[in-house]
């Protein structure tokens, strides 16, 4: 058998399934019956990990009581105005839990966010009010090492370009465990329900050299996890070779998220014919990587690379500001020799209507491409002039934002 | 329209599918990725002067959105990865001779994996599959011959590098 026939049957039966062909046909009908051609997406086959593995012995509902936003996200964002940071905080509705361990509760700590942004505090405990850290215990790695696990889910999002962000756990100031979660979208997050859900806690270094070891060759899932990080206590965490303290306990939480209406007013710039400014300059760091037949990759050259924007949308809420452009693509895109960092040497900030600035940091981008053009979100984040912290602003005093020089008017 | 829709899905369904899942090594993105190239087909409202440049282009489509789909992965902050991947069911039965080919060409990296298989599979001439993937032909024979030195080196007897 020659070479070429071995390939042929080893890929042979590796076809999309009948359903899979039925919902693009389904879909194509679809279009054609309604005669636009609108974007996107299809509902995706596959959503993340289903709810229904765990075991559930406990199960409840719990939301916090009347919270304000500088006690529970104070050490994540600042926001100038008590009164304004107050009525960024979102409601949260519909919350269920489920817990492996009858002893154990979840409660919504408090969300806030935008449109588009989440985030989220949650905190597990014991019911008994004991510190949950009392009840970590020494585990063979072997036992449940593998098993750590943490991930994010948003109702109706499907598996694709659906959110970017991450969720973190730590130990908090009470002893228990503080689930975080910041994600950001290019599609609405209020209004939907999210579900979060994980498998054990382990705290310290050796979890996480473990994971970093072992990461190579694995496929990277659409799955957002996260690290626990061992912040608090003074008794030292007792982590040798054969084992580490962990927490076994299986979880999932789920809450709908309902933006403020403050946290929902947005000002906008939208292209049109009668501003000249629609074009702005971006800057891209491209790198030049050159991999040997080994496998093993070298940075072979690094330079900047100017493209010349189309601004197509801005829309700036409090927690975000959202950048909709498209340009060219440049030889340099989709080449597997080149990486293309797009956050280097670009300068954006707001401007107040006193004149004053507000800088802006490049966070998560995604996108869409043809033939010609790309088309790009790109999600900004407001930070401190003093020490680069993100902040949340009230949009009633945004006049304008400038991009590499170029100055957009909003309202 | 829909029945031309219907012909472009029927018959390119497969290379469209096995690029996608060659590319991204799993079924779960694989479908994902076989939705979007045929929903920027519809989109696109393009005219193709024959199969044959629809499938080079349903080819193109499909190797630029596994690039931005791994692309936008890269993209988020707190990723780690992971060996879940998701159940092929269309791959279960297969010979276990089989597997082991699929798996040596899923173990390649990714730009020789789909050079592979538009060569191999497609039976494309290095030509051709540089004007599909945008590569002089002299970078297609390298990343060929380096695809087939490293199956070569995974198959043993099972590769006669013909």
């Amino acid at each position: 058998m020659t070479d070429r026939e071995r390939i042929k049957r080893a890929f042979e039966s590796i076809s999309p399934s009948e359903e899979l062909v039925g919902s693009v046909l389904a879909a194509g009908s679809r279009r054609t019956a309604a005669g636009t051609a609108r974007k996107r997406r299809l509902p995706a086959t596959f959503t993340a990990a289903a709810a229904g593995l765990l075991l559930a012995a406990g199960l409840g509902a719990a939301v916090s009581g009347t919270i304000d936003f500088k006690s529970v996200f104070g050490g994540y964002v600042r926001v100038a105005d008590d009164t304004l940071a107050n009525s960024l905080m979102g409601q949260v509705s519909n919350v269920s839990y489920k817990v492996s361990d009858d002893d154990y509760m979840i409660t919504v700590t408090g969300v806030t966010g935008s449109k588009n942004t989440l985030m989220a505090i949650a905190e597990i405990s014991r019911k008994d009010g004991s510190p949950v850290v009392d009840s970590f215990v020494n585990k063979p790695q072997s036992d449940h090492l593998m098993d750590f696990d943490m991930r994010f889910d948003i109702s109706g999002f499907g598996s694709y370009g659906s959110a970017g962000g991450g969720i973190g756990a730590s130990v908090n100031e009470k002893g228990n465990i503080g689930i975080f979660l910041d994600i950001s979208s290019e599609r609405a997050l209020s209004g939907k329900t999210i579900t979060m859900e994980g498998v054990n806690f382990y705290p310290g270094e050796l979890y996480r050299d473990f994971l970093n070891e072992n990461q190579i060759g694995k496929s990277i899932t659409k799955d957002h996890r996260g690290y626990v990080h061992w912040n608090g206590g003074n008794e030292p965490v007792d982590i040798s070779d054969e084992s580490v303290m962990g927490l076994p306990l299986e979880w999932t939480l789920s809450f709908k998220y309902t933006a403020s209406d403050k946290a929902l007013a947005v000002k906008k710039y939208v292209m049109s014919d009668k501003n000249a400014s629609e074009s702005v300059s971006f800057y891209q760091s491209i790198y030049h990587i050159n991999t040997d037949p080994d496998g093993i990759s070298r940075l072979e050259d690094s330079f900047e690379y100017e493209s010349v924007c189309t601004v197509r949308e801005i829309e700036i809420s409090a927690a975000d500001i959202i950048l909709n452009v498209s340009y060219p693509l440049s030889e340099y895109e989709f080449s597997p020799e080149y990486s293309v960092m797009k956050s280097v040497g670009n300068e954006a900030y707001l401007i107040r209507t006193d004149g004053s600035r507000i800088p802006l940091k490049i966070g998560s981008r995604t996108g869409q491409s043809d033939e010609e053009n790309m088309y790009l979100q790109i999600h900004l984040e407001c930070m401190g002039e003093q020490d680069s912290a993100r902040e949340f602003i009230d949009v009633d005093c945004i006049e304008s934002i400038c991009i590499n020089g170029t100055v957009f008017h909003v309202e | 329209m829909e029945t031309d829709f219907r012909t472009a899905v029927e018959s390119n369904k497969d290379i469209v599918y096995k690029i996608a899942y060659a590319g991204c090594g799993n079924a779960a993105d694989a479908e994902d990725i076989f939705q979007d190239v045929f929903m920027k087909l519809l989109e696109s409202g393009k005219k193709f002067e024959s199969g044959e440049h629809l499938k080079r282009w349903l080819i193109r489509v499909t190797v630029n959105q596994v690039k931005m789909h791994r692309r936008r992965e890269k993209y988020r902050k707190t990723v780690i990865l992971d060996g879940t991947e998701a159940a092929d069911s269309s791959a279960v039965c297969d010979t276990a001779e089989n597997k082991l080919i699929r798996s040596a060409v899923l173990e390649l990296p990714e730009k020789y994996r789909i050079i592979v298989l538009l060569y191999y599979y497609e039976d494309r001439t290095v030509k051709e599959i540089g004007r599909i993937l945008r590569l002089n032909e002299q970078t297609v024979k390298t990343r060929l011959h380096r695809a087939r030195l490293m199956l070569k080196d995974e198959l043993k007897e099972d590769w006669s590098n013909d």
